[in-house]
């Protein structure tokens, strides 16, 4: 095959179908007018390969070529670029997150040795890069989704749009996309934690040479749970609210002050209680009364501060709503 | 070197701001692509392949050029020649050019 011909052929398999022959046509007639006129200028054959090779460095890589003749196309744009790549981020922190509580569950149930130790780490970290992959070429699938439906709806949104429709936002009434995001990640890993593996909250001790791992939550803390639920959702809601009015507003403000009284309510209540964590009663640890109080008090001491920091928010709320 | 890099994108951005006005001005008669390229070239307008041939499609698609395959000697060749709605849409472009030829020279007037 010809110089030209192997040029025409890599470029025509880069172009959409429907324009690969009129285009492959169109190009050729163009290189060899160009050759033609070359040829005429310098004395040479217009087959001389030198000749031919300098005219189709001139037009560019077949890549180049056909792009040029292609309207720019991406999987992700530059307008969704930036909260994709937040969404990126906190996503791959998370699944990072999830596979290191998952690795420290593994090797303080399972393992006995170091060499097996090694090998869970190692089996794990192949794991991790599968789960990392998937889930992120998901998150890259959805935005190509919604980088594919966009054009049509921003454009519509775009030519309709005022500038009298910009909100005069006050500073404290801004919301972060970022912070609600990650909000509604936490929450989400939290309502999976509590509700699915509730044994992976628990504690890890030496019995007779053998790392043993716990659970600790008691019957009191899943009296508790169909409530926090409640509580979960109604903060994903407030979430959502959030994202769809890009601010916070007094319904919102009214709900998050709501939400944090009822969580200062559970935590009292839990305070109150029965212990909602013990150690397990069946281990070494179990069997230490100044442990055991010690842990009572830790516990206590969490749900102290959970009162104490929702109180401050709440405190905050009300300021950031009354600050003129 | 950096800066010499930069002039010379500076000017290709410059040439890509009135190639459309220049091939549309050029096209009163039918013209093949590389017949635009050496006729522009001839003129004192140097323009890049990669940048005219895609252009003459656009301008078609856009429905500012018509174009017809004709054999001449051996080979077959794309002519293309303003159309209807480019010879309404050129004085247009031609006017503006004129206003801002003058608004630019008044910038850069010492």
């Amino acid at each position: 095959m010809k110089l030209i011909d192997r040029y025409i052929s890599e470029v025509a398999d880069r172009l959409p179908e429907k324009m690969r022959d009129d285009l492959s046509k169109e190009i050729r007639s163009l290189i060899e007018d160009t050759l033609e006129d070359r040829a005429k200028a310098s004395g040479k054959s217009v087959d001389d390969e030198v000749l031919v090779s300098e005219v189709l460095k001139e037009f560019g890589s077949p890549s180049k070529m056909a792009a040029s003749y292609l309207p720019p196309r991406y999987l992700i744009g530059p307008r969704l670029y930036p909260i994709f790549w937040l969404v990126f981020r906190i996503v791959l922190g998370i699944t990072a997150l999830v596979w290191v509580i998952t690795l420290g569950v593994n090797l303080a149930e399972n393992v006995t040795s170091v060499q097996a130790g090694v090998d869970l780490a190692v089996r794990s970290i192949a794991d991790f890069f599968g789960s990392a992959m998937v889930v992120l070429g998901n998150i890259v699938l959805i935005f190509a989704i919604i980088e594919w439906l966009m054009p049509k709806v921003t454009k519509e949104k775009e030519s309709n749009w005022d500038p009298r429709s910009m909100e005069d936002r006050r500073e404290q009434d801004k919301v972060s996309l970022a912070e609600l995001i990650a909000g509604i990640v936490f929450t989400l890993i939290v309502m999976l934690v509590f509700n699915v593996y509730p044994q992976w909250i628990g504690v890890g001790f030496l019995d007779n040479g053998q790392i043993t791992f716990s659970p600790i939550l008691t019957e009191a803390f899943f009296r508790f749970l169909p409530v926090l639920n409640v509580l979960w959702i109604l903060e994903l809601v407030k979430y959502a609210i959030l994202i769809r009015e890009n601010k916070w507003t007094g319904f919102t403000r009214w709900m998050d002050i709501g939400l944090h009284v009822a969580g200062i309510a559970i935590a009292a209540a839990m305070l109150a209680g029965a212990p909602i964590a013990v150690l397990p009663a069946n281990s070494v640890l179990g069997s230490e009364p100044d442990l055991i109080n010690l842990f009572r008090y830790f516990v206590s001491g969490i749900l102290v501060v959970i009162i104490v920091g929702s109180t401050v928010d709440v405190v905050k709320s009300l300021v950031r709503m009354f600050k003129k | 070197m950096e800066q010499q890099q930069m002039v010379e994108n500076m000017v290709l951005e410059l040439r890509r701001g009135v190639i459309v006005l220049a091939v549309l001005s050029q096209l009163q008669e039918e013209q093949y692509g590389y017949s635009i390229l050496k006729l522009l070239a001839d003129k004192g307008l140097e323009v890049d392949q990669g940048t005219l041939y895609p252009l003459l499609r656009r301008l078609e698609s856009q429905g500012l050029l018509e174009s017809l395959w004709r054999v001449e000697g051996a080979r077959p060749r794309r002519y293309y020649v303003i159309s209807a709605e480019g010879r309404k849409v050129l004085p247009l472009l031609k006017e503006e050019w004129d206003k801002l030829a003058v608004t630019m020279s008044g910038f850069l007037a010492k």
